[in-house]
């Protein structure tokens, strides 16, 4: 088979789920995991990750059943012009406000830790212009940076995150497991799991897999990897920031890079983290600024996606600034991802149930849609 | 991506209007027959040009023959004109076996026959290849009463001969180099892939300047659609000039906006024989010492022919270096420019308050500081490349070594800086491809306003363009950042690090070639190959 360059690798489908994924939620995960679980949050976020393992299925096995399209174009097959629109656009706006509190946070946190002389404004602006230029690519070209990128966000997270990990008092992680009541243990699953959230992303990629039948291994590989980061960030702040402060304590995954140091080379690991961490918020917003862009040039015919793009970052840098205060935006945030994981898992319900009703089915022998 | 550049009219439309155009002026683009008028004809298209020698002659036998031969003062070697051409003519047609031959009827065949010692003989009446002959230093024979004249190739001119690579220059390694004449340099390429299957196919461009275009590639390695696809554009290239390689690179360039190169330059024949070993196409420019080798690939640009000549450790350390040296020259101004004006506290106590110690009683901010002297290095790089070659270097170091020491000590510029921007100047000196190693000393300055102001954030940012940037440039349909998006392991053998050749059994897959195995032993057949394609 000839490759075809505007394709997807089962690699590059690896690195869009971990890239996207993880997100500037990672900054504060183990403080809400912690407030939510407490010691037990290892096992939320096992169960989260299995169960989000389960969605991950669904989109794959929906993906199979209508080869050659993405969501919008199923959506729409499926549930009409209206009903499957009015869904994707639902998509869109998660994935544009994802984007949107994604910006606002690191902003955020960049100025606090770093660049106090920077305006909040230009943090986030300067984001979502990066995202935007991104969205203005070709499908190829997206999954082609998430590729390059791929080693600098797991690589960097680890190296900076495993040095830490020698400061770990055991005793901080034991009791290893609490249970405060099945109303607090649902509560911490629900954070374990949306902090997977970002990997439906992969509905707008599955007909542009060089090897579709690689996609199931790739979206389990991905989501493993994920995993595995989360957990040991999970580990890390809790095992040296003991639970009692890791409740109080604002970005504790920037806490724990804090702590290294390498004398004589580098005193402080905190600008070099958010330096690259700039590279993880991106591929966040990037894929999500992406997925906007592709379902809106979807629904609406728009064949060109060279500069109106851009115009996206408008909205979004309005929406960035609404919130008063960092808290303001965490609670919009824990609300949002809520509703955005009914949204992630009933779409796939919906379309694959509808779709059997109605006894629709793609064209298995279409071709992906050209990319413009 | 994204920004539409002119393209030029097709080739095809112009040549339609050329011909159109010819037709109106009645112009005969075919000799008549007529001796007198063809001969008038040609002489005056040359406009009665000084350097146009038109010699008439006779042959005695059997009734007068009447010739003309003309040619371009200059190009030709008169050796050959003299003895291979005017002396065979005349002694050869008085022995009397020729002279019975002879009859105004058939002189041409006859000519061709026997009577020219010359080795390249060609007839042709059609008036256009006639000039673009005459022009390229072949002599051309007019003979009476016939409708086509014999082309024989006396190309003499003066050239350079095969010299030592000045840009290119490795310590082990051949010391050849291509020289400005198309065919020396197809030769060099020959010369080191004695294989039938290496095709040389001419095209001829620019519509003034006439040049001549060699494409040089393996049948049964390149990939056939790359190959087409590249002859194609450059054969449409629809230009009044085309004067050296470069034209041709940036007529054909898919990335107009990009800085990076989209063809590999080289003036080393060994390196070109390896492109086009690995399934590349090359383009020699007849009168540019520079070969043109597509498709691409970005780690290429930091890859010597060297390389390949010493032990696979020892060159991956030293590509190791030399990406290193790269990166520096990118980056470290702006990083510097950025960890000292934002991330102080990221640097050891000690350096910074030396740091801080050496920058007392500088007067300008340490932007201006840094960019005055990038830019003063940018002005002594310029200056000794211009200068002749003994007078190049010692300005260098008088600007170098004198100009740094002297306003570190008039407290214009503080020490440290003049390391860095040191390192950034010879950094930029160990890539050894010349664009690549340009556009990065371009680069290095949106850097250093990067930062300026945001700090390691935005030099963060910049990385992210420039990532993004490379992931949309392809080559003739390859991505340029293969093998390493789209991850290829067949790729991975030749890349930052080399491996042992005996590792690199097939070549690289991103180029898609035929003959996927260099080794015997991991299935010699060519049938094998999944990058065979309809």
């Amino acid at each position: 088979m000839e490759p075809n360059h505007n394709s997807v690798t089962p690699l590059q489908a690896v690195a869009i789920i971990v890239n996207t994924i993880i997100s500037a939620r990672l900054l504060i995960l183990p403080r809400e995991l912690a407030t939510e679980a407490g010691n037990g949050s290892w096992v939320v976020l096992i169960v989260g990750g299995l169960i989000m393992l389960a969605v991950a299925a669904l989109y794959t096995v929906v993906g199979r059943q209508f080869p050659g399209s993405t969501l919008p174009q199923y959506a729409v097959t499926t549930l009409g012009v209206f009903f499957g629109g009015l869904v994707s656009l639902l998509f869109a706006i998660s994935w544009l406000l994802m984007a949107t509190l994604s910006s606002r946070v690191f902003a955020a946190v960049i100025i606090t830790a770093i660049l106090p002389r920077v305006p909040l404004e230009v943090g986030i602006i300067v984001m979502l212009l990066l995202a935007a230029h991104l969205a203005t690519k070709d499908v190829g070209t997206v999954a082609r940076v998430h590729e390059l990128f791929f080693p600098l966000v797991v690589g960097a997270l680890f190296l900076l995150i495993i040095p830490s990990l020698v400061r770990i008092n055991g005793w901080q992680l034991l009791p290893l497991m609490e249970f405060d009541g099945w109303r607090k243990l649902g509560r911490g699953t629900l954070v374990g799991l949306t902090s997977f959230l970002g990997f439906e992303i992969v509905s707008l990629f599955i007909p542009y897999y060089e090897q579709p039948e690689k996609a199931g291994r790739s979206h389990t590989l991905g989501l493993l990897i994920v995993a595995a980061i989360f957990l040991l960030v999970m580990m890390g702040c809790l095992g040296i920031l003991g639970k009692a402060n890791l409740v109080h304590t604002q970005w504790p995954t920037l806490t724990l890079v804090r702590m290294i140091s390498f004398h004589g080379i580098f005193e402080r690991l905190e600008a070099p983290f958010l330096a690259v961490y700039v590279v993880v918020i991106f591929t966040t917003m990037g894929s999500m600024l992406f997925g906007v862009v592709d379902i809106i040039s979807d629904l609406f015919k728009i064949k060109s996606r060279t500069t109106w793009p851009y115009l996206l970052a408008l909205p979004a840098y309005y929406l960035a600034i609404k919130p008063p205060n960092i808290v303001a935006v965490e609670q919009i945030g824990i609300m949002f991802t809520r509703i955005r994981f009914g949204l992630v898992l009933a779409a796939p319900l919906l379309i694959l149930f509808i779709a059997y009703w109605r006894g629709k089915r793609g064209d298995p022998d279409e071709k992906p849609p050209k990319q413009p | 991506m994204g920004t539409e550049f002119k393209k030029p009219i097709p080739a095809g439309q112009i040549k339609e209007q050329r011909l159109t155009e010819e037709m109106a002026s009645e112009q005969p683009t075919e000799l008549s027959g007529n001796f007198e008028a063809d001969l008038q004809h040609l002489r005056s298209l040359f406009h009665d040009s000084s350097d146009l020698v038109i010699r008439r002659f006779r042959l005695p036998i059997p009734e007068d023959l009447e010739l003309a031969m003309f040619y371009i003062d200059g190009l030709v070697d008169t050796r050959v004109v003299d003895q291979d051409i005017m002396r065979s003519l005349l002694h050869l047609s008085r022995m009397e076996s020729v002279a019975e031959k002879l009859k105004p009827g058939n002189a041409l065949d006859k000519i061709k026959a026997y009577l020219l010692a010359a080795g390249e003989i060609e007839a042709s009446g059609e008036i256009k290849n006639i000039l673009h002959t005459i022009l390229s230093g072949d002599t051309v024979l007019l003979i009476s009463g016939s409708k086509e004249a014999i082309i024989v190739n006396s190309r003499g001119f003066e050239t350079r001969g095969v010299q030592e690579p000045t840009i290119e220059a490795v310590v082990r390694g051949p010391r050849e180099g291509f020289s400005e004449n198309i065919r020396t340099n197809t030769g060099l390429i020959r010369r080191r892939i004695k294989d039938p299957d290496l095709v040389v196919e001419t095209a001829i461009i620019g519509r003034r300047t006439g040049t001549d275009i060699a494409f040089l590639y393996i049948k049964d390695i390149a990939n056939p659609n790359i190959v087409a696809d590249i002859k194609a554009q450059v054969q449409n290239i629809e230009i009044d000039a085309v004067l050296e390689s470069g034209y041709v690179e940036q007529l054909v360039k898919a990335h107009g906006a990009s800085l990076f190169p989209q063809m590999q330059a080289t003036e080393r024949p060994d390196k070109a024989a390896a492109g086009i070993l690995e399934g590349r196409v090359a383009i020699i420019v007849d009168g540019s010492p520079f070969v043109l080798l597509a498709p691409v690939v970005w780690i290429q640009f930091f890859q010597s022919p060297e390389d390949y000549y010493e032990h696979s450790w020892l060159s991956s350390f030293i590509r190791l270096i030399r990406l290193a040296a790269t990166v520096f020259s990118l980056f470290l101004s702006g990083i510097y420019v950025a960890l000292t004006s934002f991330h102080p506290e990221m640097i050891p106590t000690t350096l910074a308050l030396a740091l801080a110690a050496a920058r007392t009683g500088v007067p300008f901010s340490l932007l201006a500081e840094i960019l005055i002297m990038e830019l003063l290095v940018e002005i002594i790089r310029e200056a000794s490349v211009r200068l002749p070659g003994p007078i190049g270097p010692t300005v260098g170091i008088v600007g170098g070594l004198i100009l740094g020491e002297a306003s570190v000590r008039a407290g214009i510029v503080s020490p440290l800086t003049v390391i860095v921007v040191a390192i950034t100047a010879i950094g930029s000196f160990a890539t050894p491809n010349q664009s690549t190693a340009i556009s990065i000393r371009l680069l290095r300055f949106p850097f250093i306003f990067l930062g300026a102001s945001f700090g390691l954030i935005g030099i963060t940012a910049g990385i992210i363009l420039l990532v993004i940037h490379l992931a949309g440039l392809e080559s003739w349909g390859i991505p340029y950042m293969a093998p390493y998006a789209p991850y290829d392991p067949t790729g991975q053998g030749d890349t930052v690090l080399r491996r042992d050749f005996l590792f690199q059994r097939t070549r690289p897959r991103f180029l898609k070639p035929l003959d996927r195995y260099r080794l015997p032993g991991s299935g010699f057949d060519k049938e094998g190959s999944d990058g065979t394609q309809s």
